[in-house]
């Protein structure tokens, strides 16, 4: 090694020690982190058709109701006697038979919109409007439970709104492949440092990718391939004793418009594909780590009741999400259901909310991470107050 | 730091300085000589028509070879995909009116149609951008979007192709035939904005309103006629008058759409939604309320004329002289690159670099487009990967660096210069050079 290597690798690490970059440290300052809970914040962005994924085969109008996309109870997983899993969810019906699967269905933000990224930025934020410049409840929870930074990560794509706000946090995707640099990456940190408004990012890249380079991420995926690389990547981060303690990832493609099909269809091989993922994670946990761990699968909106005119679904209201994980109580499915009858629709054709996303979110990060009242009302949840929280989806 | 006007147009308004132009340029007299509806053109080049890609599509459909014909189909796609893109990048890199390319590339990412799972689309989309958005970047906004709602790739690509009136001829059969895919996303995206006082029943009837635009002979047995790019098709369109923004439009086919599409283009939404996009933009990621005003103003006076738009873009208080900045997204870093370079062309590892960037041409992850804020783009893992891609940039175009410090300056504002010419000085080579300063922030603004 020669002399202006070691020169330029102290002066990396007397940069993050101090100045601009005070505050990012992952690897460093995780060790003291008030947590060792693990959460996982997946959103399936583009709207995920609810009702083809835990199917209300025992409602009496869903064949009817939903017409050419209905599925014939004969190629579903039945969870209850209203609910089934989607053929390409049946990896998971082990799991929800070990009680570590709980779906949740009529779920929904609590502002009426179909559009995707109204819907998107509210669910993201945690607020019950959108606003376009707010921070995300997943940040403001790392600033309750005093998250160093570096507890909060964005694996696969950029930073989603639910992870920003004052807490740095650090992004990664797959396929890099950086040779020793590491000179040159400092005279680069030297530059970032005199940007105001890009320091904390590099320095936070710059940690990151001395624990990305211990992991070897076999090259980007594409498609459906994607998930279990996503989810292998994730659970390698939570797994190590100094890595992130909240994570969050999200997949597009749920906008199922046109040709959303049955069995093996587009939709449901999205479905195995993240099924699949979600498994693929679980296995990457130390099972101590696996039984601390939450994982919760969102989407803005559910779709319309009712198949359209090219074999697809509208932008639609009530949703479906799962939680999974070592943590979660589940072998259950939660739904104060609305039924699917047309005079039970809302708006005569998407699924009647019966439940506000905000109770889910505040029932499983309050349980989590023992929250009080006033930091979910107040501080995570700004001016919901009046929004109880769901009990006893954990262990 | 002290704005810098010349780089400001260069890079704010353009696509990069080239070196030399910074001390040749008059700010504004130089952008306002692109506002010409020629220099947002994409020519020179033999790409496919659309009325070409669908006839290439219905014949390999007609093939009895099923597999085949698709996996044919697959591998034009990727070929007329990549000519495209590149095309783009060459135009981009290499025109004398940046300003108007820029423009090009803003309309077609308001109007975005997506590769992203949609095969026909990565067959279309340059076809779209060339066909659709180019020929009305200083025209009427309401010509480019009827042109956009028109174009296959578009067509295809919100699903308004399929869309039936449930009451329509070819609909009788079917329990519903209605897809408001297309009509949600004009009314959202591209025209009033989501907050521009629609509803749910304004969707509804807008996308009745539009049933029977789609494209001739592509969607079987629905007497469609001819194969051409676009048709209205009597047979699919939802009869009676239909009620949109409470203004009533009687039974008229196709002359419906087209006048619904020329009211949503005048409504003082519209502007207003427009203005904020545009403003944000060119000048800040919280554009001023001032600002959108003056634009917005510009549009209604003069009925949605872009050439007017861009104009007034160039006389705001910010433009030239503002503390604000917008950071570069990932292709306006490839481009600007290229553009200090002198290169016409990368190589194809620099394309494909885009991807890791989240920046693929024409492929957002929604119709909403690419965004241009520094929240989407400055994040840990892309800034890092811009380093990446500027060594590669580098590494091919050894041959061209000279004095690096003074290339800075001539295409960068320097925040500063004492800093980084001492940084440059520890470089081992000028590839090594060149790459720390496209790496380092300031060249990430623009």
């Amino acid at each position: 090694m020669n002399q202006s290597f070691l020169n330029r690798r102290a002066f990396l690490a007397s940069a993050c020690a101090g100045g601009l970059a005070t505050s990012f440290a992952p690897s460093i300052s995780f060790a003291q982190s008030a947590t060792d809970q693990r959460f996982v914040f997946v959103l399936l962005r583009g709207a995920m058709d609810g009702l083809h994924a835990v199917v209300p085969y025992g409602d009496p109008a869903y064949a009817s109701a939903r017409g050419q996309l209905a599925y014939d109870s004969s190629v579903l997983t039945p969870l209850d006697s209203t609910f089934a899993l989607a053929p390409g969810l049946s990896p998971l019906a082990p799991a929800f038979l070990e009680g570590e699967l709980l779906p949740v269905q009529g779920l929904a933000i609590p502002y009426r919109t179909r559009s995707h990224f109204d819907a998107q930025s509210i669910l993201e934020t945690g607020l019950d409007k959108p606003v376009g410049t707010a921070t995300g409840w997943l940040n403001r929870t790392l600033g309750v439970i005093g998250g160093a930074s570096g507890a909060g990560i964005a694996v696969g794509g950029g930073l989603p709104t639910s992870l920003r706000g004052e807490v740095p946090v650090a992004t990664w995707a797959p396929k890099v492949q950086r040779d020793g640099d590491e000179a040159f990456l400092a005279d680069l940190s030297r530059l970032y440092n005199q940007d105001p408004q890009l320091a904390d990012s590099f320095t936070a890249a710059l940690n990151l990718q001395e624990q990305a380079m211990v992991m070897d991420s076999g090259g980007g995926k594409r498609g459906l391939a994607l998930f279990d690389q996503l989810f292998s990547a994730t659970g390698r981060f939570l797994e190590a004793d100094d890595g992130p303690r909240i994570a969050a990832m999200e997949f597009s493609g749920w906008d199922t418009h046109a040709g959303q099909g049955k069995a093996g269809g587009a939709l449901d091989r999205r479905l195995e594909a993240l099924a699949n993922g979600l498994l693929t994670f679980k296995a990457t946990l130390s099972p101590e780590v696996w039984s601390k761990t939450v994982v919760l699968v969102s989407t803005e909106f559910g779709r319309t009741v009712a198949t359209n005119g090219t074999g697809g679904t509208d932008h639609g209201t009530g949703g479906a999400a799962l939680l999974f994980g070592g943590a979660v109580r589940g072998g259950r499915v939660i739904a104060d259901w609305p039924g699917l009858a047309s005079n039970q629709l809302f708006e005569g054709r998407d699924l009647r909310p019966t439940l506000d996303t905000r109770q889910l979110l505040k029932g499983v990060l309050g349980a989590h991470y023992d929250l009080r009242n006033a930091e979910l009302n107040q501080k995570i949840f700004p001016d919901s107050g009046a929004v109880g929280a769901l009990d006893g989806l954990l262990i | 730091m002290q704005a810098n006007p010349q780089l400001r147009a260069l890079n704010r308004f353009g696509l990069g300085a080239r070196p030399g132009e910074s001390r040749s340029v008059d700010p504004r007299s130089w952008l306002r000589s692109q506002i010409n509806p020629a220099a947002a053109l994409l020519t020179g080049s033999d790409l496919p028509s659309a009325q070409s890609l669908i006839e290439t599509i219905m014949k390999n459909r007609a093939r009895d070879d099923k597999t085949a014909a698709r996996k044919d189909l697959r591998q034009f796609g990727r070929q007329t995909f990549g000519l495209e893109a590149g095309a783009a990048l060459r135009q981009a890199m290499t025109t004398d009116a940046p300003f108007a390319e820029r423009l090009a590339r803003f309309w077609s990412n308001h109007l975005a149609v997506s590769t992203v799972g949609e095969p026909m689309v990565a067959l279309s989309a340059g076809a779209y951008e060339r066909e659709a958005i180019r020929p009305h970047v200083f025209g009427r906004f309401a010509d480019m979007v009827r042109a956009s709602a028109r174009h296959p790739a578009m067509l295809i690509y919100l699903d308004q192709v399929r869309s039936i009136g449930p009451n329509a001829r070819a609909g009788r059969n079917n329990r519903r035939g209605l897809n408001e895919n297309y009509a949600r996303e004009l009314l959202e995206l591209h025209t009033l904005g989501v907050d521009g006082g629609y509803d749910q029943r304004d969707v509804e009837q807008l996308a009745l309103i539009l049933t029977g635009w789609t494209i001739g002979g592509y969607v079987r047995q629905r007497n469609t006629g001819p194969v051409k790019p676009f048709a209205f098709a009597d047979a699919m369109h939802e009869p009676g008058s239909k009620t949109l923004l409470g203004r009533r439009y009687p039974q008229g086919g196709e002359n419906e759409g087209t006048a619904a599409i020329a009211n949503l283009c005048r409504h003082p939404s519209t502007a207003r939604f427009l203005a904020t996009k545009l403003v944000r933009h060119f000048v800040s990621d919280r554009p001023h309320p001032l600002d959108i005003d003056i634009i917005a103003g510009v549009y209604l006076d003069t009925d949605g004329d872009l050439a007017e738009v861009s104009l007034a873009l160039l006389d705001l208080d910010g433009a030239f002289y503002g503390p604000e900045r917008k950071i570069r997204s990932p292709q306006e870093f490839l481009i600007a690159m290229g553009r200090g370079l002198g290169l016409s062309k990368v190589d194809r590892k620099a394309v494909s670099a885009l991807t890791a960037l989240r920046h693929i041409p024409w492929s957002p992850p929604s119709p909403a487009g690419y965004s241009d804020e520094v929240a989407d783009w400055g994040d840990p893992d892309g800034l890092l990967r811009r380093a990446d891609l500027a060594r590669m940039v580098t590494k091919r175009a050894r041959a061209r660096l000279t004095d690096v410090g003074a290339f800075a300056q001539d295409v960068m504002e320097v925040r500063d210069p004492a800093l980084l010419n001492a940084l440059l000085a520890e470089q081992s080579s000028a590839a090594d050079q060149a790459t720390l300063v496209f790496a380092s922030p300031d060249f990430q603004w623009r």
